[in-house]
């Protein structure tokens, strides 16, 4: 074996499976408080990325300031969402397959109308340089290695905000019983919406640090949101760091599947690894099985 | 139907409700039901499975909309009122199944059934109540409270719910899920909490022996219809009950 592949294939998995972590901690947040199947959540990655190209391009705002502007703008789009179609559906009891059904339709629906306002070639975000670090054998971009570490910085913070804080327990509460959370008063409605400004937040973060190495396309935000949702199934659904660490798994997975595979089997390992720990471990790596 | 006028402790009034008719969707569950709740009082309402009890509660608590019907809490009509609502207002809800966070600890169970306080003195002061209610809380307050046993977590209910300091207490079936003797116990420390506090309390069950031990009135539901209200003296000398279910 090729230790020095091994050793660049390590890195660029663990850079990889650091974004599949945000988009895992970011999908199940919402899942697991929700119940709802939020594919929209492609909405908010795909938003934030055209929100950023938008303000520099259209306003000559900053690289930084672009960022801020994105990310403002991915998490609006989330909330509008639970605000404007899912809450509503809510109140008139609907089932979760309706909301699904909706949600569908909305991340559907979304790149066309990306694709009316910015045209549908891809787009590029204006950025500074992205040297490339050489550690041994190793290398590793400046985008990536502030990318991973802020990744890990953000994960910690949101699951100390759910453990520590008061809020956050409410958040635990209902996630884990509702009926029990709304008997002592807990209001669903602010929880469900600080739900989906940190899940939306943290998808939108996913989507600047792609597209500061990367482009923007209108359909870039449906395989994001997938990977987050098998990440937080794969970590099991409830468990924040278990989305975190099945995310990491899925990336480093991936990543050395480049030793036996040709690189386009990438997504196809990530595939066969989900169905063969739900059909090992349904419950997830650290989900608890259903008493 | 036979009735009855509350017993003589009586106050006031806390909680009355008028031609209740709610259910799920198209599914009517509760046919113009009637009852009344006096401060301090403990009212018992019987009947099988599927009589409608927990819809019943969970109407009164409104987190079953009303069909028609008119609920006034504390001189105040409610049916606009959510659950939020009513739990500001000095309603408590315990469900019949499993009536606890199981993933937190004691401690963080009690602190949230006073999510609506902000003052830490405040929630710090209802915490030693509880505990001087039920000292094994106290003894294990850092543990998760799913490893509890049933009758221990019957008991963190309780505390939860008296952490909202409630005037009314609704109560969903208490006596699931735990022993006999564990049963005698809880209901007992019910009814002392009501005489101490002159809080009310609204307790639907199916054992019959062990409601009508501590209540002052029960009520029988049966198919979504008040069948009976009696006093608690007069129930406890019923031979059978079948009849009634």
């Amino acid at each position: 074996m090729d230790l020095n592949l091994l050793a660049q294939l390590t890195v660029s998995g663990v850079v990889v499976g650091s974004s599949y972590a945000l988009l895992g901690v970011s999908f199940g947040i919402i899942y697991a408080t929700t119940k709802i199947f939020h594919l929209a959540h492609a909405v908010s990655f795909a938003a934030a990325a055209y929100g950023a190209v938008w303000a520099s391009s259209s306003l000559g705002l900053g690289f930084a300031l672009a960022l801020v502007v994105g990310l403002v703008v991915g998490l609006a789009f989330g909330v509008m969402i639970e605000l404007v179609f899912y809450r509503p559906m809510r109140n008139k009891d609907a089932t979760l397959l309706s909301i699904f059904l909706v949600s569908l339709g909305i991340s559907v629906a979304f790149p066309n109308l990306l694709q009316l306002a910015f045209g549908p070639d891809n787009r590029t975000l204006e950025r500074p340089g992205n040297p490339i670090y050489e550690l041994g054998p190793v290398t590793i971009t400046r985008v990536d290695v502030i990318g991973t570490v802020l990744i890990w910085l953000l994960i910690a913070a949101v699951t100390t905000f759910i453990v520590k804080t008061r809020f956050g327990r409410s958040i635990t509460a209902m996630r884990t019983n509702p009926v029990m959370a709304e008997a002592v008063g807990i209001d669903s409605k602010r929880v469900f919406t600080v739900v989906f400004v940190i899940g939306s937040a943290l998808v939108a973060v996913a989507s600047l640090i792609q597209t500061s190495k990367g482009v923007a396309t209108p359909n870039m935000g449906l395989q994001p949101t997938l990977i987050g949702f098998i990440a937080a199934f794969l970590g099991g659904i409830g468990s924040l760091w278990g989305a975190a660490l099945g995310g990491l798994a899925l990336g480093l997975l991936s990543s050395w599947s480049a030793l036996w595979l040709q690189v386009d089997y990438g997504p196809v390992v990530v595939f066969g690894v989900m169905f063969l720990i739900l059909l090992v471990r349904p419950q997830g790596l650290l989900g608890k099985a259903a008493v | 139907m036979s009735t009855t006028m509350p017993t003589s402790n009586d106050t006031g009034t806390i909680l009355t409700a008028t031609g209740l008719t709610a259910g799920y969707g198209k599914q009517r569950v509760l046919s113009d039901v009637s009852i009344r709740v006096a401060s301090g009082e403990v009212v018992g309402v019987l009947g099988h499975n599927g009589a409608g009890k927990t819809t019943l509660l969970k109407t009164l608590f409104r987190a079953v909309p009303l069909t028609s019907g008119e609920i006034v809490f504390e001189d105040e009509p409610v049916r606009k009122a959510t659950s939020v609502q009513m739990v500001r207002r000095g309603m408590s809800f315990t469900p019949a199944t499993t009536p606890i966070f199981r993933d937190l600890t004691v401690n963080q169970n009690l602190e949230l059934g006073a999510s609506g306080i902000s003052d830490r003195a405040e929630i710090h002061q209802r915490l030693e109540e509880v505990f001087e209610v039920f000292p094994i809380l106290a003894d294990r307050r850092s543990e998760i409270a799913g490893r509890f046993s049933g009758g221990q977590q019957r008991q963190l209910s309780l505390g939860i719910a008296l952490m909202a300091h409630p005037k009314l207490m609704l109560l969903d079936e208490p006596s699931l899920g735990i022993s006999p003797a564990v049963v005698e116990t809880t209901f007992g420390i019910i009814r002392d909490l009501a005489r101490e506090r002159q809080m009310s309390v609204l307790i639907v069950e199916q054992n019959v022996k062990a409601v009508t031990s501590i209540v002052d009135r029960v009520y029988v539901l049966r198919g979504g219809e008040i069948v009976l209200e009696e006093t608690a003296e007069r129930a406890r000398e019923r031979d059978s009950w079948w009849d009634l279910f």
